[in-house]
């Protein structure tokens, strides 16, 4: 089967054993003009092809045929037209069988050498029209978020960073000898980095230390002999890895970038305890060690460190992601899968709320990246053939899974799809259904309220929040000694605030009294709550250092079982019972001290539940949202005046004078948000009128980007080019 | 880093003070099903589905008991989750390089750095 627009711009790419072994480009127009020269007979039966025997269909392109005879242009307009309403009928993005071979099905085996001809007016650009100054040009077609492709973040930016062909080469070269399709490395890396940085794709040390083999397990603080890093001990099973192949390829990588691999034996490491990995003659003990099977010096230790990304891509992408075919689902892995975008740490807006388990849109501009960006480049090609007749054609995640033959893509699919790919389609339909702000899960409700945010200009119900530098107040806390509170304040009298909130909010005055009262005593409660949390944590960190130095982690079955039942007794009688029970290998002194701090740790849990539930049992007036909490509470706020503060800090101030500005700005951003919070913002409301009214216009990733989610013009590319002129 | 808490802040954030108990929809998370990671302590579920791990960490998130009728979202983070079951009450996770402790809150019911 053919995708949708898989006729208008498709790359045909043939495979061969997992292997991509060519790949040429047409357009519609070429398309279209094979059509054209086809004898009647034969482009009766391509029509019929495509039509699936569909009369209408069929007729629909007799007529463009027809057409051309009086108009080409617009027979050719008629014809991209009907083109992509019957891609878009048909399912699969890829042609999946030998039997549906593209070539065949379009009926064009006597014009591909013309096919290719017209290609290769593209292909005559020599690789080195590419390349000036060292910086490669890459003629990327749309204007998107991901165009820095080109070096440029937008058509109009002063200044661009090109790719350097160096950095390109290395990585061309490196790709290769590791065995990993360059083309995915190279689209991988501009995920991560700028084009600048192609050459830096850059794992998590825990993820190298994972493709090592090695696992990391946290330990309580104090542990002697694990690694410490800050601030948190975590203990490395100290191990040897030893994985032919892998000693084979990095043997060869060593060779070919003349790194020094000799005859003889090394040992990649990472102590455990800590360090720089580093190459060493012999598997250091409590290391984590990779054997390379020749021997390398120290100095070559980071040329591991970066060999060893790419088994890594390998790994990703070595299996379909379920049942799906298409590559982007397996290069989708190096990002991973989420089903709310912006759910877990947060995104910018036009990609938050996107479903990755049925839009994966990493994996698509990844794809995009390598059909649009690299593999249309001479130079690049140029770099590809050469490194693969030396070190031979690596498995590409285009090919991996198909059968051999020659197959379309059409290029400009994964853009149309990443630009239609819906955001918070799931909250939308919970909100239209009736559901309310409050009835969201808590992921759900993060994204939309960050959209709600980043579209308060546009809803009645919004007030926007005054912006401040977010390190601002941790600036100046350090400036005064790490003090809790900047600015000291008090709790307005219950009259003031409900004078103060007279006639701007709906509830009477006994209820508004019963939420006055109720704050004030939250707020003591949290106070005290603060104090609590702190021994407790102290006590548990106690208990657990002498668990930890005393290994005996089964104890924390014993904490676990007192904290989670109701009833059970949690005498000191009934802890060291238990305790005894569990442990019979230690002295009485040091039972005695894990029975005390079990004891402590209990009463202290205790108390906070004692309080945790006090809080809950405070009464409020029914119907109370959070944002009228939020609202009453501002207004009970007594700030002293900035003038006050500052003959509180007077001695800091003269010692640096910037003090003062950043304690203003942060005086002047706390009494803004109090405005705010007076004012009052109701989801509920700004969530209804946002899918009402604006959701419309958001609703999809090309919508909401600030970029155009178009081809560039050529004006457009002119003027990107012209900023090439100037390297 | 030394957390700044502020009077205000806790005030504005009133939602999370009141406890935000999870609904139906989240504690379907919490059981455990092919592909989905979940740690258990008394008072802390951590989960993760294996398929959102990339080479930047998975989408983590921790579900605490702020007592006994409620459980609520209490971290939601992407990074690789290092090991520890929950303990003494901390998560941590290594995100581009460095090591991210977060402490539970317990009465404000949440992870903070």
């Amino acid at each position: 089967m053919y995708s949708h627009l898989a006729f208008s711009y498709p790359l045909f790419v043939t495979c061969k054993d997992n292997r991509l072994v060519d790949t040429d480009e047409i357009s519609t127009e070429k398309t279209f003009e094979k059509l054209l020269k086809l004898s009647k007979k034969e482009r009766e039966l391509t029509i019929a092809r495509w039509c699936q025997g569909s009369k209408e269909c069929m007729g629909e392109f007799k007529q463009a045929v027809d057409l051309a005879k009086i108009s080409y242009d617009l027979a050719l307009k008629d014809f991209e037209t009907k083109y992509q309403d019957l891609a878009k009928k048909l399912e699969d993005k890829f042609v999946d069988t030998k039997s549906t071979n593209a070539l065949e099905l379009l009926q064009l085996s006597t014009a591909v050498a013309e096919v290719k001809a017209c290609q290769d007016t593209k292909q005559n650009l020599t690789p080195g029209d590419f390349v000036k100054n060292n910086k490669l040009l890459i003629t990327y077609p749309y204007h998107n978020n991901y165009m820095y492709i080109t070096g440029c973040k937008g058509v109009d930016t002063d200044t661009c960073y090109p790719m350097g062909t160096e950095s390109v080469e290395k990585v061309i070269k490196e790709a290769t000898i590791m065995g990993v399709d360059p083309y995915t490395v190279l689209s991988l890396s501009l995920m991560e980095n700028e084009a600048q940085g192609v050459s830096s794709l850059y794992l998590d040390p825990i993820g190298v230390m994972a493709s090592m083999g090695c696992q990391a397990k946290q330990v309580a603080n104090g542990t002697e002999g694990v690694l410490n890093s800050y601030g948190t001990s975590y203990e490395v099973k100290a191990e040897v890895k030893s994985d032919p192949k892998l000693k084979a390829k990095l043997k060869k990588y060593f060779d070919e970038f003349k790194l020094g691999a000799e005859l003889g034996n090394s040992y990649y490491c990472n102590n455990v305890q800590g360090g720089v990995p580093s190459v060493q003659e012999k598997a250091a003990s409590g290391s984590c060690c990779i054997e390379l099977g020749f021997k390398a010096s120290k100095n070559a230790s980071d040329s591991v460190a970066r060999a060893l990304v790419f088994p890594f891509i390998d790994q990703i992408t070595k299996t379909p992601f379920k049942d799906k075919k298409d590559p982007s689902w397996r290069l989708q892995r190096y990002n991973g899968y989420t089903d709310l975008m912006g759910g877990a740490e947060s995104v910018p807006a036009w990609r938050s709320g996107v479903n990755y388990y049925e839009n994966p849109m990493y994996g698509e501009q990844a794809m995009d990246y390598m059909i649009n960006g690299f593999m249309n480049n001479s130079w690049i090609k140029d770099k590809v053939n050469q490194y693969q007749k030396l070190y031979g054609i690596p498995e590409s995640v285009i090919c991996k899974g198909r059968e051999n033959g020659t197959f379309v893509i059409d290029t400009n699919m994964y853009f149309q799809s990443q630009k239609e790919t819906p955001r918070m389609s799931k909250i939308a339909q919970k909100i239209k259904a009736g559901g309310s702000f409050s009835s969201l899960n808590s992921r759900e409700k993060k994204v939309l309220e960050e959209e709600l945010r980043a579209t308060a200009d546009q809803n009645k119900f919004m007030h926007a929040e005054p912006k401040i530098d977010p390190g601002l107040e941790n600036t100046i806390s350090q400036k005064l000694g790490n003090i809790t509170e900047i600015f000291p304040h008090g709790m307005l009298e219950e009259d003031e605030v409900l004078n103060k909130l007279k006639g701007k909010i709906k509830y009477s005055k006994d209820d508004l009294s019963r939420i006055y009262q109720g704050i004030k005593r939250a707020t003591v409660l949290y106070s005290e709550g603060q104090k609590i949390s702190q021994e407790f944590n102290t006590s548990y960190s106690e208990v657990g250092s002498l668990i930890q130095s005393n290994n005996v982690p089964e104890l924390y079955q014993v904490i676990n079982s007192l904290m989670s039942s109701d009833s059970e007794s949690k005498t000191p009688e009934e802890i060291a019972k238990k305790v005894n029970a569990m442990v019979t290998s230690l002295d009485k002194e040091t039972k005695e001290k894990l029975i005390k701090g079990i004891f402590k740790v209990i009463n202290k849990k205790e108390e906070q539940m004692k309080l945790t539930e006090e809080f809950q049992k405070i009464k409020y007036p029914k119907g109370v949202s959070n944002l009228d909490f939020a609202r009453i509470t501002a207004a009970m706020t007594k700030y002293k005046t900035f003038e006050e503060y500052k003959t509180l800090y007077a001695e800091k101030i003269k010692a640096d004078p910037s003090l003062e500005v950043e304690l203003l700005k942060l005086y002047n951003y706390r009494q803004e948000r109090i405005n705010v919070a007076e004012m009052g913002t109701d989801l509920s409301e700004a969530a209804k009128e946002y899918f009402t009214n604006i959701y419309g216009k958001r609703s999809t990733v090309g919508q909401t980007s600030n970029y155009k989610w178009e081809r560039l013009d050529e004006e457009q590319t002119n003027k990107l080019v012209k900023k090439y002129e100037q390297f | 880093m030394k957390k700044i808490i502020i009077f205000l802040t806790v005030l504005l954030s009133y939602s999370a003070l009141a406890f935000d108990c999870i609904n139906r929809d989240e504690q379907e998370e919490l059981k455990p099903s092919p592909g989905r990671v979940v740690i258990k302590n008394f008072v802390h579920t951590l989960v993760y589905e294996k398929d959102s791990c990339g080479a930047r960490g998975c989408d983590i998130r921790v579900y605490s008991q702020v007592h006994s009728k409620c459980m609520t979202n209490s971290f939601n983070g992407k990074g690789f989750y290092v090991e520890n079951t929950l303990m003494p009450k901390q998560v941590t996770i290594s995100k581009e390089g460095k090591l991210f402790t977060y402490f539970y809150s317990p009465l404000r019911g949440i992870f903070e750095l």
